[in-house]
């Protein structure tokens, strides 16, 4: 986990109320009203998409919903921007071969 | 089809100046925003923000965004969130999609376009990399979503955007490995480089980014060296660990409904590029569209927020809710305002575009042009001996002094408000440097944590018979502990001498910026200027 507990300005992060989603079928923990990309970076999964042609992995990029790096399968919807979507408990994020026709089953 | 006075296109701060503005004068106002929170990107800024006491100087981004939200809630202005507009009509009639499924029309008299900009890509052979993200990504990451967005960093691009990120990066607990810069000058403000450079990270100059390597992610970062034409310098490539890497290069206007809407663009590369004209009223060449922020330029919050003003003034006063000879009063003074935010020499490209796209005398601000010598590539001590906050030696050995290391024009002065025996002014222009009357500075400090760019400095010669104390601004965790013995460091993080922690200052008035105070040997009372950072838990 790598989130931001403490901090010298912001103080220490609000008590939230934890979600499980799953990854590729995996359960892991999210906080409530956080982004997907926040919530995969915090659980330090780097690989959101792969790309068609070149088999490119590809992550957040913008964090704000412009650059569509990030899209995903979330609850069987292909192009999906985690970056500004929100988790819901239960969710399933997917990642995302080219164009979402595929499934993805290389994560470990 | 609802029927409004004025329709604001994006809920940050130009947009809610815009809107506050207008609805202040009676007109009745609706902001849309295609996310799902207001403020754009101000509630990520979390560093206290530059200008005069008007632009709200010395508080921090997202406090003025707070402000800005409680401003419009008061005034009665509805924001739309997560609503897209999908087209903008002759008519005016624009179409919006909430929530990506509900289509609604609305059909107002006033357009104000605050849609912002778009940070700029660098590409190189592994950019697409996962780990290469925008600073922006990151500064969302840490800042809002409380999660580091990777372990060891490198940033690129000395803008001031570069330089903020990087400090929030470590105030979050990230390890910032260099930033990189291809020039041979700090883009941003210097005192925004000076706060990195304490925290010891290093600032490498000249040099560019050739590759991110990595199997899956980045794991590595190629650099090399540019000479004066820019070209690759063989053989000077080096390589080092990183996790993520940063890209600080730069913001486009995002002019997608712009263009969309029809307005004449126009290429302004010191303002990011391809931007609407507009004229003095912020009006574009459409008659009754109106563009404020980063939209119309890429320049700093402060300057986005008086832009909205300004537009929501002009669309107030183009329906009539403005008294025709009251209209000019308001204008004048906002650019005025807009006029000392651009002035200086970090500003002066922005301010000739600005003019030179408005094609008016008004814009001109009172002051003179600004005819500031070329920067250093870095600011030593000598500089800010030579400057006219730095106390006399004379003066430092009388006892407790501010000593303000701030050598470079940047639109900024809430040192001068801070202080209560009036010893520090700014005369003219609020570019101009702070001068401090030596004599009247009691020694008080109170001006240390006023100060947006942590560059002043409390010195005492006479702490006691073998040691001076030196005090400064501090903004990480863990805080040390008086008593504690730290290592003392210099202006460029290296360590100096072994110091120990008198005083750690952290009231309320400071706002998160602790006043630390050290011992020092006398020797030392030029150089430790901070103390080598703590590791976190």
């Amino acid at each position: 986990m790598n989130r931001v507990t403490e901090h010298p300005i912001l103080g220490s992060m609000e008590t939230v109320k934890q979600v499980e989603i799953t990854i590729d079928g995996k359960v892991i923990t999210a906080l409530e009203g956080e982004t997907i990309a926040a919530a995969l970076s915090a659980n330090n999964i780097r690989i959101f998409r792969q790309t068609t042609r070149f088999k490119t992995f590809r992550k957040i990029f913008c964090g704000i919903g412009q650059c569509t790096d990030c899209i995903m399968i979330v609850d069987g919807k292909p192009n999906v921007r985690t970056c500004v979507t929100r988790v819901k408990a239960g969710m399933s994020v997917r990642t995302q071969i080219g164009r979402g026709e595929e499934i993805f089953h290389e994560r470990d | 089809m609802k029927e409004i006075d004025l329709l604001v296109i994006g809920a940050g701060p130009a947009g809610l100046g815009a809107a506050i503005e207008a609805g202040r004068y009676g007109a009745s106002v609706i902001i849309v925003d295609d996310q799902d929170k207001p403020g754009g990107q101000l509630f990520k800024q979390i560093h206290k923000f530059f200008g005069s006491k008007e632009h709200q100087a010395s508080i921090r981004g997202f406090q003025i965004g707070q402000e800005l939200l409680a401003e419009a809630g008061a005034l009665g202005i509805e924001i739309n969130l997560s609503t897209k507009v999908t087209g903008i009509f002759d008519d005016k009639i624009v179409s919006l999609i909430t929530d990506d499924e509900n289509v609604s029309s609305i059909k107002p008299r006033k357009i104000v376009l605050a849609t912002g900009g778009a940070e700029k890509a660098l590409t190189f052979p592994g950019w697409t990399l996962p780990g290469v993200i925008t600073a922006g990504a990151a500064q969302t990451l840490c800042n809002i979503e409380r999660v580091l967005p990777g372990k060891r960093i490198v940033m690129i691009g000395s803008g001031n955007v570069g330089l903020i990120v990087s400090y929030q990066l470590l105030q979050a607990g990230a390890e910032v490995a260099a930033l990189i810069e291809a020039g041979n000058k700090i883009g941003g403000y210097a005192v925004h480089a000076a706060k990195i450079k304490r925290a010891g990270i290093p600032i490498i100059m000249g040099h560019t980014i050739i590759s991110a390597k990595g199997k899956n992610q980045v794991e590595e970062i190629e650099i090399i060296a540019l000479d004066k034409n820019w070209n690759h310098i063989p053989g000077s490539e080096k390589s080092f660990k990183a996790d993520t890497i940063c890209l600080a290069v730069g913001l486009n206007p995002d002019t997608r409904l712009a263009r969309l809407a029809g307005c004449r663009m126009e290429y302004y590369p010191s303002l990011g590029g391809f931007l609407p004209l507009h004229d003095v009223n912020m009006e574009s060449s459409i008659n009754g569209i109106f563009v404020a922020g980063d939209l119309a330029g890429i320049e700093e919050a402060n300057t986005a927020l008086d832009e909205g003003r300004l537009a929501g003034i002009s669309s107030a006063a183009s329906l009539g809710y403005i008294k025709k000879e009251l209209f000019p009063e308001l204008r004048k003074e906002i650019w005025g305002r807009l006029g000392s935010l651009r002035d200086g020499s970090l500003g002066a490209k922005r301010l000739s575009a600005k003019r030179e796209l408005i094609g008016e005398k008004e814009i001109h601000t009172d002051l003179s042009d600004s005819n500031t010598p070329d920067q250093p590539a870095d600011y030593t001590l000598k500089d800010f001996q030579e400057s006219p906050g730095f106390p006399s030696e004379n003066r430092i050995k009388r006892g407790a002094v501010a000593c303000i290391e701030c050598a470079q024009e940047i639109p900024c002065n809430p040192c001068v408000d801070s202080c209560p025996s009036g010893a520090i002014i700014i005369k003219d222009s609020i570019t101009k440097l702070p001068f401090l009357d030596q004599n009247r500075c009691t020694g008080c400090g109170l001006c240390l944590a006023s100060c947006p760019g942590q560059a002043i400095f409390l010195l005492n010669y006479h702490y006691s018979d073998c040691k001076a104390s030196v005090s400064f601004p501090y903004e990480y965790l863990p805080l040390p502990n008086p008593g504690e013995t730290v290592m003392g460091v210099n202006r460029d993080g290296k360590p100096v001498a072994p110091v120990e922690i008198i005083k750690v200052d952290n009231r309320k008035r400071n706002d998160h910026t602790a006043i630390i105070t050290v011992a020092v040997d006398k020797i030392f009372i030029h150089d430790i200027r901070s103390i080598k950072r703590g590791v976190r838990k």
